[in-house]
């Protein structure tokens, strides 16, 4: 129950700042009739009634988390991978986040050390020299 | 008649060379390839192979042929991993995973593969016979839609959003809601003001939609997955694989609906293969209310929206040949493609350039063949990919989608914008919201507004001129009875 | 050895021979060219193909890679070369004339166009107004009185926001018409392509498009173009539209593409970028090239392209004042 009342006042939260922020946007002259605001201040307010329907009247229960360390732990990874992208390259660091996801998953170290390595080196010969989308060097001299 | 068979002929001629046929090959494979690939769409592969064929001096009709063959093939290739890992490849798989992964789970992915792989070909094929015969009239048609008529068909498909759900409607109509306003977000065209952007440059532009997929579906999935490490739930591989002939029927009505729906869409310049594929599967669920299982299986689920999807994908060829107007970035590029080539595309292109438009035209014919020939025997391959260990399977998936965020845009901002997505997809997850929705909402809120304020600015502001066209009024009545439908029919039981 | 070469590099100076490493020794290393946009957009297409005929002819060494860097529509990328790559000298970055309207109106943050060095235009494809082909418009001048008649009467649609390159172009024929190009009626839509069909389906009555897209529909007679918005006639199919100034209105719209470096970009790398680009312009192969990527000739490069640059920028900062797109400071 408490799942639906949270996300119901989610719902009424986005949808309050959404309707604020659109219904202070400061128009330098109307181009159109309808103008940039009441289009999305109509939207939000379908959310917060959304929301509020949720809040009173709740029915589903959050599923409870199994392994509760693993979700936080695998955010915490691609977090790390986001800003670890440049200074590291892509290699690295694309080894990095490969080898605590097949961790996760229950992999052997070395196993998940050999998926990591593969699937670092495939990405970036298929992103690097195939598709010629250029990608971070970082530390390895290439 | 006559005439247009003696050109196709002529077309044929010009696909059915040894050379062209495989470089048709070449773009199916290509494009299949590019449809599993989640960051990279068919506007970036056409972009990247166009430099290759002017290098390799390719005669424009061949130039053609390999780069529309990775446009349609990626319309083979996105409901792959919608279907078994409940990840769209393309915005437009989106609605794939709707049954596509309930299949999937029962066993059954190599049927879903392989009746997606039959509707692609079906809407396909089908509607190159009819931009063969009609092309020309259709384009005329398709620009006389105007932004009203659009107001009224996205109006309609917004109706049917309701039918997505399998929730609450108030879960329903909030994550459609939230999926709006997170399109909204970025530089007003009408107006130029900035609108939740909340003073970040990198939002100025919006949020790229593979941001929002990857994150809501691949990210959303894995963090669900890897609370229990490894449930080989999908992994039945083997007994009740094949689709059988009895289902093959069974889904061919749908078929051709969502082929009518699908390529009268695609036509049109200002809607595209998503619109396409969310309207043919909604309508498919409404029209066979309480009849199948939508949402835990339903083959009929499946084939629509890939029927659909390529069907479209044909369709905004049309106005591209027939008129020389690109109907989606992708055939802009297409468009591009043809000027470097120093043709001009345009009304005449028929008449100059015979060869090039009709060898087109014939190699779609080519193409959807070999495309069908490749990928019913990979059925089985395909399906294969979900007996990989999870401990090999998701790391390669996850690190293939950041790759493909990364290598579009450079920006670290996108990898944290698709993790932020990733977490929400999981909550979302967890509290039985439904994702589809936010994603319909995505896509067509800011195409609602835009026709909205276009319609409203031509007609300075009388809002009846959202019903002046006969089109318009015939949609807004099947919108007010897609509503009142779901309310007849729960007064129809009541009664019983 | 290393002084009959420095001694080598003396005496070419004054030719700076093709192929041969310039006068100042720079030699780009893993050179790049920043797409602001995603693989497919228009700045990538300049990038790909433009870095790939500098290779081909010898101009350039070595390949130069394109790195795509879309985001707040050009404000990422010239961020990300002012915070990370301030005096990187083997980086370019693709633009257009529309960079310089983002920069006129703010849109870049802080950055304008003090902020790089411009190196030089690649071409210029060039601005058209269009009416369908049974419009009640022949010319300008008609447009010019329908504006006078009505001003909000004339539905305008293009792709592009207000205060964008389309929305510009026919802002100045309200202007020079004496009208507020405010009480315009404008539409924007989703690319040049959806625009063109609202016209020939009769929902709008002008598109002001780029002279490169518009060319089939010209061809086939759908579309009346009434000026071309270009100091002089266009080649090829367009060469019998008149420009705007032949028929008395002052109005010039190249829509330019070329590149920018860092904005402390050392002088010896931004000579030899400069040098390249003005190679290229000459050499005659690339005429071709140019078309093919829809572009006219227009060649301007190094300081008197800078100043250009500038130029241009502080009077599309006036205009947009001047129109009330942004608030005056």
């Amino acid at each position: 129950m408490i799942a639906d009342r949270l996300l119901g006042l989610g719902f009424v939260l986005v949808g309050a700042v959404a309707a604020w922020s659109a219904w202070n946007l400061v128009v330098p002259f109307a181009a159109d009739p309808l103008g940039p605001t009441p289009f999305p201040v109509t939207v939000a307010l379908i959310l917060m009634v959304c929301g509020g329907l949720l809040v009173i009247n709740p029915t589903h229960r959050f599923e409870p988390i199994e392994r509760k360390f693993a979700p936080p732990l695998m955010v915490v990874a691609m977090l790390a991978y986001a800003l670890l992208m440049e200074p590291l390259g892509f290699m690295p660091a694309t080894a990095l986040l490969a080898l605590a996801i097949a961790l996760l998953f229950g992999a052997r170290i070395l196993f998940a050390a050999a998926v990591a390595v593969i699937t670092a080196v495939t990405l970036w010969v298929l992103f690097d020299k195939i598709l010629d989308l250029p990608l971070p060097k970082g530390i390895l001299p290439l | 008649m006559m005439e247009t068979l003696s050109a196709l002929g002529g077309g044929f001629a010009v696909a059915l060379t040894p050379f062209n046929i495989m470089l048709a090959l070449v773009g199916c494979i290509v494009g299949t390839a590019i449809g599993v690939l989640p960051g990279i769409g068919p506007l970036n592969a056409i972009a990247l192979l166009l430099p290759f064929c002017l290098a390799l001096r390719l005669p424009p009709e061949s130039a053609l042929i390999l780069l529309a063959a990775v446009y349609y093939g990626s319309g083979y290739g996105g409901r792959i991993t919608a279907i078994l890992l409940n990840m769209p490849g393309e915005p437009s798989a989106v609605l794939t995973t709707l049954d596509g992964h309930p299949l999937a789970k029962q066993g059954r992915g190599g049927a879903a593969l392989a009746i997606s792989g039959i509707g692609s070909f079906v809407g396909a094929t089908l509607s190159v016979v009819a931009m063969t015969f009609m092309s020309v009239p259709l384009a005329k048609i398709a620009v006389a839609f105007s932004p009203a008529d659009y107001v009224a068909l996205i109006a309609f498909a917004l109706s049917l959003l309701g039918a997505v759900g399998g929730v609450s409607a108030p879960k329903a109509w909030g994550a459609g809601c939230f999926g709006i306003m997170l399109a909204l977000i970025g530089v007003d065209s009408g107006t130029g003001v900035e609108r939740f952007t909340f003073g970040s440059l990198e939002m100025l532009g919006g949020i790229d939609f593979t941001v929002l997929a990857i994150g809501l579906f691949a990210i959303g999935e894995i963090l669900l997955l890897v609370e229990t490490t490894m449930r080989a739930e999908a992994a039945k591989i083997g007994g009740g694989q094949r689709l059988t002939a009895k289902e093959l029927v069974f889904c061919l009505p749908a078929m051709m609906r969502a082929t009518g729906i699908g390529f009268v869409i695609g036509v049109l310049p200002g809607a595209g293969a998503s619109v396409a594929s969310a309207l043919s599967y909604t309508a498919e669920k409404r029209i066979n209310e309480g009849n199948g299982k939508f949402g835990q299986g339903d083959m009929r689920g499946v084939a629509a929206p890939e029927t659909a999807d390529n069907a479209a994908q044909i369709g905004n060829l049309v106005p591209m040949l027939s008129l020389g107007i690109p109907g989606s970035g992708t055939t802009a590029v297409l468009l591009g493609a043809l000027l470097m080539y120093n043709i001009t595309p345009g009304p005449l292109l028929f008449e100059q350039k015979p060869e090039v438009a009709w060898g087109l035209i014939a190699s779609m014919y080519v193409g959807n063949v070999l495309l069908l020939a490749l990928n019913l025997p990979l059925v089985g391959v395909f399906a294969r990919l979900l007996s990989v260990p999870a401990s090999v399977l998701y790391p390669g998936v996850l690190a293939l989608s950041f790759a493909g965020v990364y290598a579009a845009s450079n920006s670290a901002f996108d990898l944290i914008m698709s993790v932020v997505f990733g977490v929400l997809g999981w909550l979302f997850r967890k509290m039985d919201i439904p994702l589809v929705p936010i994603v319909l909402g995505f896509v067509l809120g800011r195409m609602l507004e835009d026709n909205l304020r276009r319609a409203l600015a031509l007609s300075d502001g009388a809002v009846s001129a959202l019903v002046e066209s006969p089109v318009s009024i015939g949609l807004w009545v099947l919108t007010v009875g897609a509503l009142l439908w779901p309310l007849f029919l729960a007064f129809r039981k009541g009664r019983a | 050895m290393q002084r009959r070469s420095v001694i080598a590099a003396a005496t070419a100076l004054p030719f700076s021979a093709p192929g041969l490493v310039s006068a100042q020794g720079f030699t780009p290393q893993n050179p790049e060219c920043i797409a602001p946009a995603a693989p497919g957009g228009g700045f990538d297409i300049t990038c790909r193909l433009t870095t790939r005929v500098l290779q081909e002819t010898g101009i350039s060494p070595v390949p130069i890679r394109t790195q795509n860097m879309p985001g707040g529509i050009g404000a990422v990328a010239i961020n990300n070369i002012n915070a990370q790559r301030r005096s990187d000298p083997n980086v370019i970055v693709a633009f257009s004339t529309g960079s310089w309207l983002n920069m006129a109106q703010g849109r870049f943050g802080r950055f304008g166009e003090n902020d790089v060095r411009w190196i030089g235009a690649i071409g210029a494809d060039y601005g058209v107004i269009c009416v369908k082909r049974d419009s009640p418009f022949n010319n300008l001048q008609d447009l010019m009185n329908g504006f006078r008649q009505n001003v909000a009467g004339i539905p305008v649609g293009s792709s592009g926001a207000v205060g964008s390159q389309d929305w510009t172009k026919v802002a100045l024929v309200a202007r020079a018409a004496g009208q507020d190009p405010r009480r315009m009626r404008y539409v924007p839509f989703e690319g040049g392509g959806a625009a063109m069909a609202a016209l020939l389906g009769g929902h709008i009555q002008v598109f002001p498009g780029d002279a490169s897209e518009i060319r089939g529909q010209y061809e086939a007679r759908e579309i009346k173009i009434l000026a071309v918005l270009s100091p002089n006639r266009l080649p090829g199919v367009l060469a019998d539209v008149p420009t705007a100034k032949e028929q008395g209105v002052n109005i010039e719209w190249p829509i330019v593409r070329g590149f920018y470096g860092p904005p402390q970009m050392p002088d010896a790398a931004y000579t030899w970028w400069v040098d390249a680009i003005r190679r290229l312009q000459a050499h005659p192969n690339w005429a071709e090239q140019r078309n093919a990527q829809g572009l006219f000739e227009f060649n301007m490069v190094g300081e008197e392209f800078s100043a250009f640059a500038k130029a241009r920028t502080a009077e599309y900062r006036q205009l947009a004042r001047d129109v009330g797109i942004v608030p005056a400071q």
